[in-house]
């Protein structure tokens, strides 16, 4: 199976502070956030020579979907992924099997920061949401890169826990990576570790379409992704 | 001038509005903050039940706010450090039983689930109503909070996830928890969750705001 891992220098992910604190709410900002921009500033001067960010992924085209159940088998494991997440793979010719994680130690630092200051402690944790989704972003730029020279598409990524995929189907989505993979590893309660990290699918094929998230039709009024769900277009 | 101090203290936690030094918010730069107004008041002989119905004004205040969509998750914060900042002079009037807590609330994010800034805001929240509240953390299991209540008999629990798919998790806990201690109030929050939700799973009530939670541990105790 073929895999690849990336590193990345928080340096490179060109996350800005602006970004972060838009993250956290989706609304606009006004002159309180200055406050809490000058905090995130110092956290930015800190993490210059971070280089601890991780992702990658190992690629299957031993796929099978059943339509009547609504699910994918990967490598002969059969996984549950719902609805809307197996309307959006089903098209596919192989699935990307993804993890990114922000790295443990600034992992470390937000639940250090928590002990003493629960603001910084947030805002670090909502910095370290941007930087592994941003991170994530690159890698699936780079992917989609590669496939189109093949002619082939990629999709969304999707997640265990959201759109109905049962978080504990995380357990046999760890069981298609090598062990410690990208430094992430899985609780027996389906948690990653480090805690700022991500797993999931992504479809890659000919007729496979990047669609955004559904949230419009989502019916979850206080979902903090719904509020800042972000229209972006590739 | 009592009243005068109150209200401003009030101002100071909505506004999240700590102490002198602080620079937040921007347009009470330089002006006393809830630590200093709270020193003052309690020296000026102001009781400390007085001065703490002055903190749950102002956390009502914002909490209703962030409920509307009107203030976020940082501005919840600030609120809760100024709330912080009165508590501390506090803490004595609590020990000596002077102040009494309304109870205990035994709150954690359950199994499986790590997300917890709602939890730490209701947890927050409900501290500024005037409880005592035990935090247990993330990916908490059955056992964890039975054992919990077993050292607070009295407690209610707070359940919370933010995952459809650990919403199952929640609904065993309830039933663990049930078995043990079958009039043991228990209230639930999070994004996928709803009233409809708790009913079916047996909970006491559920809410979608820490203003929310504030108010239905308010009632189960009345």
């Amino acid at each position: 199976m073929k895999s690849k891992i990336f590193n990345f220098a928080f340096s490179e992910l060109d996350i800005s502070k602006e970004n972060v604190i838009r993250a956290m709410h989706g609304g606009a900002m006004d002159e309180s956030h200055q406050f809490f921009l000058d905090i995130l500033e110092e956290e930015f001067l800190k993490l210059k020579d971070y280089d601890g960010i991780y992702g990658g992924y190992i690629e299957s085209d031993e796929i099978l979907f059943d339509v009547k159940n609504k699910t994918v088998k990967v490598q002969s494991l059969e996984f549950n992924v719902g609805n809307i997440i197996f309307k959006e793979l089903k098209q596919a010719e192989k699935i990307i099997v993804f993890t990114c994680t922000a790295g443990k130690q600034l992992c470390d630092q937000i639940k250090e920061e928590y002990k003493t200051d629960v603001l910084k402690g947030f805002l670090i944790e909502s910095l370290a949401n941007v930087v592994v989704e941003t991170a994530m972003d690159k890698i699936q730029d780079m992917m989609r890169a590669s496939y189109e020279t093949q002619s082939l598409l990629v999709s969304n990524r999707f997640s265990p826990g959201y759109c109905s995929w049962d978080v504990a189907e995380q357990h046999k989505l760890f069981k298609l990576l090598p062990e410690e993979f990208c430094g992430v590893s899985l609780s027996d309660s389906a948690l990653m570790q480090p805690i700022k990290s991500i797993s999931g699918f992504i479809g890659v094929g000919k007729n496979i379409t990047y669609n955004h998230y559904k949230c419009k039709f989502c019916t979850q009024k206080q979902c903090i992704y719904k509020k800042t769900y972000n229209e972006k277009t590739h | 001038m009592e009243q005068e101090l109150l209200q401003k203290l009030s101002e100071c936690v909505e506004l999240g509005k700590i102490n002198k030094a602080s620079p937040y918010p921007p347009q009470m730069k330089g002006e006393d903050g809830s630590d200093e107004i709270t020193r003052t008041a309690l020296d000026s002989g102001v009781s400390a039940e007085s001065v703490l119905a002055a903190l749950i004004v102002g956390m009502t205040i914002i909490g209703d706010k962030f409920s509307a969509g009107k203030v976020y998750v940082p501005n919840m914060l600030m609120a809760a450090k100024a709330m912080s900042a009165s508590m501390a002079h506090l803490k004595p009037y609590f020990s000596s039983g002077e102040v009494k807590r309304k109870g205990t609330f035994v709150v954690g994010t359950v199994m499986g689930d790590l997300h917890d800034i709602g939890k730490n805001l209701v947890a927050m929240t409900v501290e500024g109503a005037g409880w005592e509240v035990v935090d247990l953390g993330v990916d908490v299991k059955a056992q964890k909070f039975i054992e919990t209540i077993e050292k607070h008999p009295d407690c209610v629990v707070g359940l919370s996830a933010l995952l459809t798919t650990t919403m199952g998790n929640m609904e065993n806990i309830v039933k663990e928890i049930k078995t043990k201690y079958p009039a043991k109030a228990i209230i639930i929050g999070g994004a996928p969750l709803s009233q409809e939700f708790s009913d079916k799973i047996g909970a006491s009530g559920y809410s979608s705001s820490p203003q929310g939670a504030v108010n239905l541990l308010n009632q189960l105790v009345a």
